[in-house]
């Protein structure tokens, strides 16, 4: 392994492999920022530039924008309301509140430096793990998806807050939402209307761009001025302060980390849910009671940055192992390595285990070198908050059509967009929340497929989930973090009292 | 290197931009009816420039991905565009001929699509999992009792289709656990007992076991029960055809390429040939051996005539495949 490791530094340590990885990165980051583009439009593009390569250039190349896309797309997350891609949607909930109070500096600084972070702690796992992948791969069946998306699912209790009713709600749109199209279980497609475009289902990202890029538009032409609530009276805050504040706050790193790694190697769920969970664990764990979050809390956006960089190193585990994809874009990974003539597998491992480190060491530095360019030029972007409305709305709205449009070159797509902007904005206006629907919406057929598999395999038996250790583990857990915080509550507010009676 | 690389950056950067624009006229749309990563994906980006290669000039052959309705977005694309030769399709046969069979609403017809070539073909084989060890034979599943459960794809998809054939055939009544994306999955969802066997493309099987680690390999616990085929068996098991059933053998894929039904005969032929051509050039021939494709090129007239052989046999299967795809 060590041997490997060290052909793996080698082969990326050359004027030609540096410059394909920074070119990876700085694509990798573009694509991640433009809402829509996404790292699986990145590396399907670049295919076609690998064909002469050697296969460890192409993978750099590969390497370094898949690493890096998650940082460029905590970006506009922070900046715009708008996830650049799917798993950055978490860090919308306080990477935005931060930006209105004028805090994108510390956000963007924060964000890129747990988006490091979290991708090193992945590759670590990546490469720590190797020699148990098949035992991690084949732990989860059905019931142990289901539990896992049930878990997921609770994150709507939490990113309600005190807006149960509103949330439950959106929820359950957004469940609906979600059960349109295709379904897999049957193969007959629901609830579309006889529309062809609504056939495979509403697309996350388009559905994503319109609720909060261009419905954020929309408010911003209502309201008038800049993101930033008032730009006379405050000043871009240091991009260092967002670095100190991942290293005070290391355990929420740490945790954010291991979420994303683990839930990575799931095939099937992805950064999106890496990214809730984290963050709704986050704002469960946290010890101090009166930490609002969904306002501008600093680790709401530590917690879902570090999960979605860490994943990378986790949906790696099954591609490699398996040839089965962890994502989308480790989807098209697996193309470019076949089209290479490698095959994914533990044959890659065994006989090709230098490319293996080849990319692990690509992926590790080229998280490094994305998160010093946005640190670089965090304290610029931020800037973008203070940019009138009547420059932002034009350019972000095009940038953001654009971008659903280009993801498959559907006009049905930009349709989409603007129906889920009018739909967004009236959620801003009536205070409901457009969190849980997005949870509801990743997770809902995620939910109901994995159930009717485990009924499928397990005769109508409901009792599997309660014989399962892993199901039963995930079910305690999901039981916690519902009642963890109302208990933790209580708790305190009773030591509160005793006190206060004690000091009389 | 480098060069080659910023020029290619700005043309991929150019690319979100020129999707925008009507297509250049001396583009041909290679579409791909499934997203990108795939099989049909790969293999279509590496028939591309060969593809150029053989037109001449200045043409270029540029993929696009088209995924959805299981291939039928793509297909109806194509049909309703003018029959110029500027659109390509790789299609899934049988697949994409199930609407046609079982009287799903399509806008095209595979009997009429204007073929060009065969590029590559795939055929199938039954495996279990060696972890479970509750079927050793073929004969072990044809005389259980108890259901026999199948981690497959969606209904209608055409591995599902072919073990609804195949099952039937053998008077065996099937237990779908269905929902999986792809058929790594579903084989992945036998190794764990998900249920109890599966099929798979016998190239995608050969890949899957030819580790040499063992120990780390957990598609190594897949095991062979029974080859589609009417030759020997090239993994030591009983076959259809010792076994028969030598009408089974044709249940399998092709990946076949047509253009928009209609097109000029002139154009018709100069895109048959080029696409032979490379779909019999010795790169790509060792690019499929190496990647554990089965290339297996055949021109315009084998293609159609290849075409309509499948359509008349899974229309014999009709009631079996429209059950199957409404339940």
């Amino acid at each position: 392994m060590f041997e490997s490791l060290i052909i793996g530094i080698d082969n990326l340590f050359s004027l030609n492999s540096i410059l394909l990885l920074m070119a990876g990165s700085a694509v990798g980051l573009l694509f991640g920022a433009i809402p829509g583009l996404g790292g699986t439009t990145a590396v399907a593009l670049m295919i076609p530039l690998t064909f002469g390569m050697e296969p460890f250039q192409a993978i750099i190349l590969m390497g370094g924008i898949m690493a890096a896309t998650s940082t460029g797309g905590s970006v506009s997350a922070i900046l715009l309301n708008t996830p650049g891609i799917a798993p950055n949607a978490a860090t919308t909930f306080d990477g935005y509140p931060l930006a209105k109070q004028g805090k994108a500096g510390m956000a963007i600084g924060a964000g890129a430096t747990a988006s490091a972070l979290g991708g090193v702690v992945g590759i670590i796992s990546l490469v720590a793990v190797i020699p148990i992948m098949k035992e991690i791969v084949l732990l989860f069946t059905p019931p142990e998806f289901f539990m896992l998306a049930i878990f997921g699912l609770c994150a709507i209790a939490v990113s309600s807050g005190d807006r149960l009713l509103q949330g439950l709600i959106t929820a359950i749109i957004g469940l609906v939402v979600g059960f349109v199209g295709l379904y897999d279980i049957t193969g007959t497609v629901r609830y579309s209307m006889g529309i062809p475009l609504l056939e495979d289902g509403i697309k996350l990202v388009p559905a994503l761009i319109g609720l909060f890029a261009i419905s954020e538009m929309i408010n911003l032409a209502v309201k008038g001025g800049s993101i930033a609530e008032d730009t006379s009276s405050i000043a871009i805050s240091r991009v260092s302060d967002g670095v100190k504040q991942v290293f005070k706050n290391w355990s929420t790193m740490l945790v954010g980390s291991g979420y994303g790694t683990f839930i990575g190697a799931v095939p099937g769920v992805g950064g999106t849910v890496a990214a809730f969970l984290s963050y709704s664990t986050q704002v469960q764990r946290d010890p101090d009671p009166d930490v609002e979050y969904g306002k501008g809390n600093i680790k709401g956006v530590i917690a879902p940055e570090s999960a979605n960089n860490a994943k990378d190193g986790g949906s790696l585990i099954p591609t490699l192992a398996f040839g089965i994809p962890g994502s989308a874009e480790t989807a098209v990974f697996l193309g470019v390595l076949i089209l290479h003539g490698i095959e994914p597998g533990q044959k890659l491992l065994v006989e090709n285990e230098p490319l293996v480190f080849t990319l692990v060491v690509a992926l590790t530095v080229s998280v490094i070198f994305a998160t010093l360019v946005v640190l670089a030029l965090a304290k610029y972007m931020a800037m973008l908050t203070m940019v009138s409305v009547n420059v932002l709305i034009p350019t972000v709205s095009v940038i953001a059509l654009v971008g659903a449009y280009a993801l498959h070159t559907e006009i049905g797509d930009v349709v989409i967009a603007l129906i889920f902007a009018i739909i967004g904005y009236f959620m801003i206006r009536f205070n409901y929340p457009r969190v849980t629907f997005t949870i509801a919406l990743v997770l809902g057929t995620l939910t109901e497929l994995n159930f009717d598999q485990t009924m499928q395999i397990h005769d109508g038996d409901m009792t599997v989930f309660l014989t399962r250790w892993l199901s039963v583990t995930l079910l305690i857990l999901t039981v916690l973090s519902l009642g963890f915080p109302t208990f933790r509550k209580k708790v305190r507010e009773r030591n509160r009292r005793r006190e206060a009676e004690a000091s009389k | 290197m480098l060069s080659r690389l910023v020029t290619g950056t700005a043309a991929a950067a150019l690319a979100v931009g020129a999707s925008l624009l009507p297509a250049q006229a001396k583009n041909i749309t290679f579409l791909i009816a499934y997203g990108p990563g795939g099989g049909f994906d790969t293999v279509t980006r590496k028939l591309a420039p060969l593809i150029e290669k053989h037109l001449g000039g200045n043409v270029n052959v540029v993929p696009k991905n088209m995924p959805g309705g299981r291939g039928k977005k793509a297909a109806n694309y194509l049909v309703n565009r003018k029959p110029n030769g500027r659109n390509l399709l790789i299609f899934n046969m049988p697949g994409h001929a199930m609407p046609n069979i079982i009287g799903e609403k399509a806008d095209y017809d595979v009997r009429t699509i204007d073929w060009l070539a065969r590029a590559a073909e795939f055929k199938y084989l039954i495996v279990t999992s060696a972890r479970a060890g509750k079927f050793k034979t073929w004969k072990d599943v044809t005389s259980y009792k108890d259901k026999i459960k199948i981690p497959m794809t969606a209904p209608g998809t055409t591995g599902y289709l072919a073990t609804a054939i195949l099952m039937d055939s053998y008077g065996i009544k099937p237990n779908f656990i269905t929902g999986y994306k792809s058929s790594s999955k579903y084989a992945l969802g036998v190794i764990r007992g998900d249920g109890d066997l599966t099929i798979l493309a016998k190239g995608s099987f050969r890949k899957y076991i030819t580790s040499k680690k063992k120990n780390r390999q957990a598609f190594k616990d897949l095991r062979p029960l029974l080859e589609i085929t009417n030759g020997p068996s090239q993994f030591g098991v009983e076959t259809t055809g010792s076994l028969g059933k030598k009408e089974l053998a044709v249940l399998g894929g092709d990946r076949m390429i047509g253009t928009t039904p209609g097109t000029p005969k002139a154009v018709k032929e100069k895109l048959a040939n080029a696409v032979f051509k490379a779909v019999s050039d010795p790169e790509f021939a060792a690019w499929g051996k190496k990647v554990g494709r089965d290339i297996a090129p055949l021109n315009a007239a084998q293609t159609k005539a290849k075409a309509l052989e499948l359509f008349a046999y899974y229309s014999k299967f009709k009631s079996v495949l429209a059950a199957s795809v409404k339940k």
